[in-house]
């Protein structure tokens, strides 16, 4: 509960970020670079370009939540498909799809994912394409796993007796029942994705400036980390409590519905 | 009818002649097929990993020569480009042609820095296999030990503590981790170098003093992971009736742990190593940046931001086919460590 109710505030928060900014969160002051928490009329300080960083906290979690969401949505749109065939018809087609998978997973994602955004052209959307490429053979291997356990129930084989279609078998029996785990298993990518989009933005592979996220705002900290450290605190913790949060909300919901999933 | 009255069947009066056993073959050990088919395996994954690293070029939109050559780029350089990719041919030809090479210990000359990429590869991995290595030794001697800390205290302040601890780590991205080590342990209390590499021929402790705080960025998340397997795994094996019997028998607390429960435990613990090293060896690239490591993980960086192909593809294949290395020699050893398992 805990998770989901901090989550619940980080969307909130990422909903009205672009409203209660006290400042534009890109726009520059040079008269006010560098300074520490707690200055005048900025709370968390300002960056490099005197821009406010507590507003740049703010509108960045917006963009490494939605980003989040994205990579988690291409890898499950991928995935789930995949995983359905491969689970359900076996045979050949399972061969095939997990050789595939096999040889997919060889590659360390953030690896993958930084040749193909690199490739792509540096900017998000071409990140959360390669981020959520990079993972979905996770998401093959967790839904044909519970497929394969799912295939073999009684009611599977009572469905198939009087002759209902493959599609409707799948559609209606197999896919209400992977749901649960699959719950689970976003969570807990979401929470990897996010990771891996902050350490793709840390190296200007994610979001261009002068727009912020986490991960940029680290990138950026990161050139000032000698004169100003406190800028590389605030986004980090962010990152930390926001995957915390999704990874506490996958484990409560698995232990919640008492089954294992495989990460 | 016997003189004994009772009636025997024919087939047991007189026995059938058994055929001459037939020649039969010396059975492999299960061990040894396993190996086999592994070694096939992991060299058709090697195929497949060659085919998606070639095909990475694919991605490259509009013209690749003129894409990789960047802005303002002569025609000759462009047609350098297009020769050394072999763009006029067909791609098989293109593919057979790169592996070859591969295969060769080519991997192609690097665009920027107009040198065989094999030779920049070679004098950058001492720097990134001391990271991985160094950092693998403390996610497992840490997150071991952690994990029994947590498994034979189960509910009390430790295991909270740990557990606390190693969920916060597996959260964390390791860069940032890397960031306020270097802010604490560098910049602040000045105990460690901030930047740089020494190799270790040339000053062992220089060498050691660089590698500890990108290590402890690096082993951070694996570690985590491990405290939290080996917590579950050998807290379920305590439980069990064997365990209970080998106490009941006079063996020692220390003695069940160890020989025992760490035992069984190791099968799961060996694919979890497994698994994080590959996770590690990504994550390395981005830790080597922040503490300006001059290794493989940072080429791989400068050749996404000078469009050097050549570099990014061996990197990604190099990793993967340690990747396909680690996966077989963690299976092995699972094989080993749980002889019911003759995949």
């Amino acid at each position: 509960m805990a998770g989901l109710a901090i989550l619940c505030i980080l969307a909130v928060v990422a909903i009205v970020a672009p409203w209660i900014t006290p400042y534009d969160p890109n726009a520059t002051d040079l008269n006010t670079v560098l300074l520490q928490p707690g200055a005048p009329g900025h709370l968390l300080g300002t960056d490099e370009l005197g821009r406010d960083v507590a507003s740049r906290l703010l509108v960045g979690g917006r963009v490494s939540l939605i980003a989040a969401l994205q990579g988690t949505g291409i890898a499950l749109v991928i995935g789930v498909p995949l995983g359905l065939v491969s689970g359900f018809f076996g045979a050949w087609v399972d061969k095939v799809i997990m050789f595939v998978t096999d040889a997919l997973m060889s590659f360390p994602a953030l690896l993958l994912a930084m040749a193909i955004a690199g490739i792509l052209g540096p900017n998000l959307t071409n990140a959360m394409t390669a981020i959520g490429l990079s993972t979905a053979p996770r998401a093959i291997r967790l839904v044909r796993g519970s497929v394969l356990g799912i295939r073999e129930e009684t009611y599977i084989e009572a469905a198939r007796s009087i002759g209902t279609p493959s599609y409707q078998i799948v559609f209606r029996h197999i896919l209400p029942n992977v749901l649960a785990p699959l719950v689970v298993f976003a969570a807990i990518l979401a929470g990897t994705v996010m990771l891996i989009e902050a350490g793709l933005s840390f190296i200007g592979l994610g979001v261009q400036p002068p727009e912020a996220s986490w991960g940029a705002m680290l990138g950026s900290a990161f050139t000032y980390i000698s004169r100003s450290p406190w800028l590389a605190v605030f986004p980090g913790v962010c990152i930390a409590i926001s995957v915390l949060a999704l990874n506490v909300l996958g484990d409560g919901v698995r232990d919640s519905i008492g089954k294992k999933v495989r990460r | 009818m016997t003189p004994t009255g009772i009636s025997v069947s024919p087939a047991l009066q007189e026995p059938k002649k058994l055929p001459a056993p037939a020649k039969r073959r010396v059975p492999l050990s299960g061990l040894l097929r396993s190996v086999g088919t592994r070694i096939l395996r992991s060299l058709l994954l090697f195929v497949a990993v060659t085919i998606t690293v070639f095909g990475l070029s694919a991605l490259i939109p509009g013209d690749p020569a003129v894409s990789l050559a960047g802005e303002g780029a002569t025609p000759e350089a462009i047609a350098a480009i297009r020769t050394q990719l072999g763009l006029g041919k067909p791609w098989y030809e293109q593919y057979f042609s790169w592996t070859n090479g591969v295969l060769h210990g080519d991997l192609g000359t690097s665009f920027f820095y107009h040198t065989p990429v094999s030779d920049l590869v070679m004098s950058r991995l001492p720097v990134t296999l001391s990271l991985a290595l160094f950092a693998i030794i403390a996610a497992v001697v840490f997150g071991i030990l952690a994990g029994l800390l947590s498994a034979t205290r189960r509910g009390r302040l430790a295991d909270k503590i740990t557990t606390v601890i190693s969920t916060v780590g597996i959260a964390t991205p390791n860069f940032w981790v890397g960031m306020i080590l270097l802010i604490l342990f560098s910049l602040n209390w000045h105990i460690f170098p901030a930047v740089g590499y020494t190799p270790i021929t040339k000053n062992a402790g220089s060498w050691f003093m660089h590698l500890v705080l990108p290590a402890i960025a690096l082993a951070a998340a694996a570690g985590a992971e491990l405290q939290r397997q080996t917590r579950s795994s050998v807290s379920e094996i305590l439980s069990q009736d064997y365990i209970r019997t080998a106490r009941a028998q006079g063996l020692t607390r220390r003695k069940v742990l160890w020989q025992r429960a760490l035992k069984n435990g190791a099968p799961p613990l060996a694919t979890v190593v497994g698994f994080q090293t590959a996770v590690l060896l990504g994550g390395s690239v981005v830790v080597e940046k922040v503490f300006s490591l001059p290794g493989v993980g940072t080429l791989a960086i400068d050749s996404v931001t000078l469009k050097d192909l050549p570099i990014l593809q061996a990197v990604v294949l190099l990793n993967a086919c340690f990747v396909i290395i680690i996966n077989f020699a963690t299976d092995l050893i699972y094989t080993v460590l749980n002889p019911k398992v003759r995949i």
